[in-house]
């Protein structure tokens, strides 16, 4: 069981200003992401028509229905120009997770990817406070109940897109970091119990084989919808709130 | 290349990439995919909207219709009706005409009926008259023997008949 190590993104090369920027796999995995959907969208809403008539068509206005029910439900209509951002959330985090099902490194392993986002979301939900109670009633907001209070205000504020962004990082590494434990297990395993067969058989990991699809199913499939699916919640949940002007004013 | 990034790391640029990449991502969906969709289904809204004031457009026109059509039906029952009593009316006038004409002519009938018996009774008593006296003038002549003035003979018969006659009717 030696040899385990659970490492960030691979870095493909730096580019030599501000002190070098790593172009790491999360960066190049991203951009397949966004290509993908870019493609998929372009498929999908290929020959739209009035009448339906592809399976295409049916599917992306589903896609569309179900996103704009979602920010309805959670956000009130005031919120529907949301949509597409809720669903860009919800496809990028599902996507990146998902791509790990291809061997690919899943951008959302990266903690500065769901910190981007999560960063994102604290400015929207900043500014649509801002918005809701003006500045000095933003500022004010910080000492309610009363004054002794501020520092665990700004702590909870400055937690929340922590808290998301560790959240979904987690769910995502978590399940990285057990298939690389699984894997080496089950390569000692193999060796341990089939070691004895000769030649090559014997070193090959049989064990390697089943078990962890099934794990697989858990941690990408499962995991990377569900953190995708919570975090745009969330996001809609916090921003609906922060939008709301505080009843005292 | 070769080198991996510590499992926790930040990084300002990959962050800022991140957040350009989720943005580009929301404009990629706004356009590609909310634009196009949200544009047919306004389309098939527009056309259901359509059909529906259509179908509401010929259900009214239908309404009106019937309402027309039964509001004809109930004329043309008066109008027939008006016409059946018009046509009683003139019937009842015409028979009442009919039966005027055949009272009057039979009424004439009846007075040329009476006027004839009237004359034939004159006939008659001027007949007897002449009878009468022709008769008493053979008897007197038997009786009496002689030719007696026929003239004065015949006007004592007559005015004794006159007032025979005068005085009870025939």
């Amino acid at each position: 069981m030696d040899n385990i190590s659970i490492q960030g993104a691979k870095i493909y090369f730096e580019i030599p200003i501000f002190g070098g920027i790593p172009i790491t796999e999360t960066q190049v995995n991203s951009l397949i992401v966004i290509a993908v959907i870019f493609v998929l969208c372009l498929v999908l809403t290929r020959g739209l028509k009035v009448k339906p008539t592809s399976k295409r068509q049916l599917v992306a206005e589903w896609i569309v229905e179900k996103v704009e029910g979602l920010v309805k439900d959670n956000m009130g209509s005031k919120f529907e120009g949301f949509a597409p951002f809720v669903a860009a959330l919800i496809g990028l985090s599902a996507f990146s997770s998902l791509s790990a099902l291809f061997g690919m490194y899943p951008p959302t392993a990266d903690l500065n990817t769901v910190a981007g986002w999560a960063l994102l979301v604290f400015v929207m939900i900043t500014y649509y406070k801002i918005k809701a109670n003006g500045f000095g009633g933003y500022l004010k907001g910080y000492t309610k109940p009363f004054a002794l209070f501020t520092p665990f205000n700004i702590l909870s504020e400055l937690g929340t897109p922590v808290s998301m962004a560790f959240r979904h990082f987690g769910n995502i590494v978590s399940g990285t970091v057990i298939s690389a434990l699984v894997y080496s297990a089950l390569a000692a395993l193999s060796t341990a119990v089939l070691g004895w067969l000769p030649g090559v058989l014997g070193k090959i990991p049989f064990l390697q084989v089943g078990i962890p699809a099934v794990l697989s199913i858990y941690f990408d499939v499962f995991t990377s919808c569900m953190q995708a699916f919570i975090f745009a919640m969330l996001t809609m949940l916090y921003i609906a709130s922060a939008a709301q002007p505080d009843e005292e004013g | 290349m070769g080198d991996n990034l510590e499992l926790i790391s930040l990084n300002i640029w990959h962050i800022i990439a991140t957040i350009a990449n989720l943005l580009i991502l929301f404009f990629i969906l706004k356009k590609f995919l909310w634009k196009p969709v949200k544009k047919v289904m306004a389309e098939r809204q527009g056309q259901v909207d359509e059909i529906y004031k259509n179908a509401e457009e010929s259900a009214a026109i239908a309404e009106r219709d019937k309402q027309l059509y039964a509001e004809k039906l109930n004329n043309a029952q008066a109008e027939a009706e008006n016409i059946i009593k018009t046509a009683a009316v003139r019937a009842d006038r015409i028979s009442d005409g009919i039966i005027a004409d055949a009272k009057e002519k039979a009424d004439q009938t009846l007075k040329k009926a009476e006027s004839d018996i009237e004359l034939e009774k004159k006939k008659a008593m001027n007949d007897l008259k002449n009878e009468i006296s022709g008769i008493s003038m053979e008897i007197a002549k038997n009786v009496v023997g002689r030719e007696i003035n026929e003239k004065d003979h015949k006007d004592l018969i007559d005015s004794f008949i006159e007032n025979i006659g005068s005085g009870e009717s025939l």
